[in-house]
């Protein structure tokens, strides 16, 4: 019987290379969920909204989010593909680089001065958010580079 | 920037230049790093052009952030709102980044121990590791560019210049965006075709992949532009 991935000894490499595959759907799914808490009223003006990082790294993912998805239907333009579950492990999986987006914001945040954390929980979570997407990201480019990905 | 162009400047100007030429005599020689899936195809093909205009673009970035950072220079609240400016600084971060990931991923390669690392790409030199493989080391240039942008127009902080410089930076930070772009796409159609071979589970496609499948790569192979016409003439270009 093939057992597929389960078939197979896993070493601690293994389960390193494996770890952005499993923290990922959680972090996407929570800073999406903060994005949208974030949003509803009252809520502070746009122009504050957009200097919080915690808010921007919500903010960058969900974009993110739907720039993939519609890469992915205009690069695969197949209707019979979006319902196959490749498809949707493929969005999950392209989410992973996101951290690069809020690392290019929050430095232009932060370099620039515009960095205005908000002393709420809101914010602290879409901080811890950001900061776990930008380890992610880091961890799979290590790994790209030494062939794991 | 406003200032005399010193001896200093002529000299970082022909260190990045040397090394520029370098990169391009190294991929005259060898031919691009590509990465190869059961099959090769006009979509993996397109890495083939980007490994020639990553060294380009990235030389030309460090250039002008080096012209914008230099002593006398503007304060960074101004600068940073030059979306020419921030898009050479994050290029120019990432190039960081990139160099302290290469360096720890050599470092950790070199461990006396078994990391089970069988796809690690395999060249002689480091030298060549990261030289034929700059499409790969800084294929998220355009996507930080991207979210430093973003942020820009978001907050209403896009106050573009009209200098040379500034313009140069927002082409530069432009090639960037559009490289990544065309590389997300064409990635896309490379699993969709891998897909589809899947489905009609011939067993053909897998044997070449050792059981892999159409979306996990299976090699590196050195090509150069004078592979693409002839690819172009088939549907599928069998490994």
């Amino acid at each position: 019987m093939n057992r597929g991935v389960y078939d197979r000894t896993w070493t601690l490499p293994d389960l390193i290379a494996r770890y952005p595959l499993a923290v990922m759907p959680w972090v996407l799914t929570l800073s999406v969920a903060i994005l949208v808490l974030r949003l509803r009223a009252p809520r502070p003006r746009w122009r504050r909204l957009v200097r919080q990082p915690g808010f921007v790294a919500c903010g960058m993912v969900t974009a993110w989010l739907i720039i993939m998805l519609v890469s992915g239907l205009v690069g695969a333009p197949d209707a019979r593909r979006w319902i196959q579950p490749g498809f949707g492990l493929d969005l999950v999986g392209s989410t992973s680089v996101a951290g690069v987006l809020i690392l290019g914001a929050w430095t232009l945040l932060y370099v620039g001065g515009f960095w205005r954390p908000e002393k709420s929980r809101l914010d602290r979570a879409g901080r811890i958010l950001g900061a776990s997407w930008i380890a992610l990201v880091l961890v799979l480019y290590l790994l790209r580079d030494l062939g794991r990905q | 920037m406003g200032r005399k162009f010193q001896l200093v400047d002529l000299m970082v100007l022909v260190l990045l230049f040397a090394g520029l030429f370098t990169w391009y005599r190294i991929l005259a020689q060898h031919g691009v790093g590509v990465r190869l899936y059961a099959f090769v195809r006009l979509g993996s093909l397109i890495w083939v052009p980007l490994g020639y205009h990553c060294p380009a673009l990235l030389v030309g970035s460090l250039t002008l952030t080096w012209f914008w950072l230099r002593p006398p220079r503007a304060c960074w609240r101004k600068l940073i709102v030059q979306p020419g400016f921030s898009a050479c600084f994050l290029v120019s971060v990432w190039f960081l980044v990139r160099v302290v990931l290469f360096v720890a991923s050599e470092g950790l390669g070199r461990l006396p121990i078994d990391h089970g690392f069988d796809a690690r790409i395999h060249f002689s030199t480091w030298q060549h590791r990261w030289l034929l493989t700059s499409a790969y080391l800084f294929e998220a240039c355009g996507l930080i560019v991207l979210g430093g942008w973003s942020l820009l127009g978001m907050a209403g902080l896009w106050r573009p210049l009209a200098t040379v410089a500034d313009r140069l930076g927002r082409m530069i930070g432009a090639a960037w965006i559009l490289g990544w772009w065309v590389l997300l796409v064409s990635d896309y159609q490379e699993k969709e075709w891998g897909h589809a071979h899947d489905a009609k589970a011939d067993g053909s496609c897998r044997s070449v992949c050792a059981g892999s499948g159409g979306d996990r790569w299976c090699g590196l192979a050195l090509l150069d532009l004078s592979c693409l016409p002839q690819a172009a003439g088939h549907e599928s270009w069998r490994l």
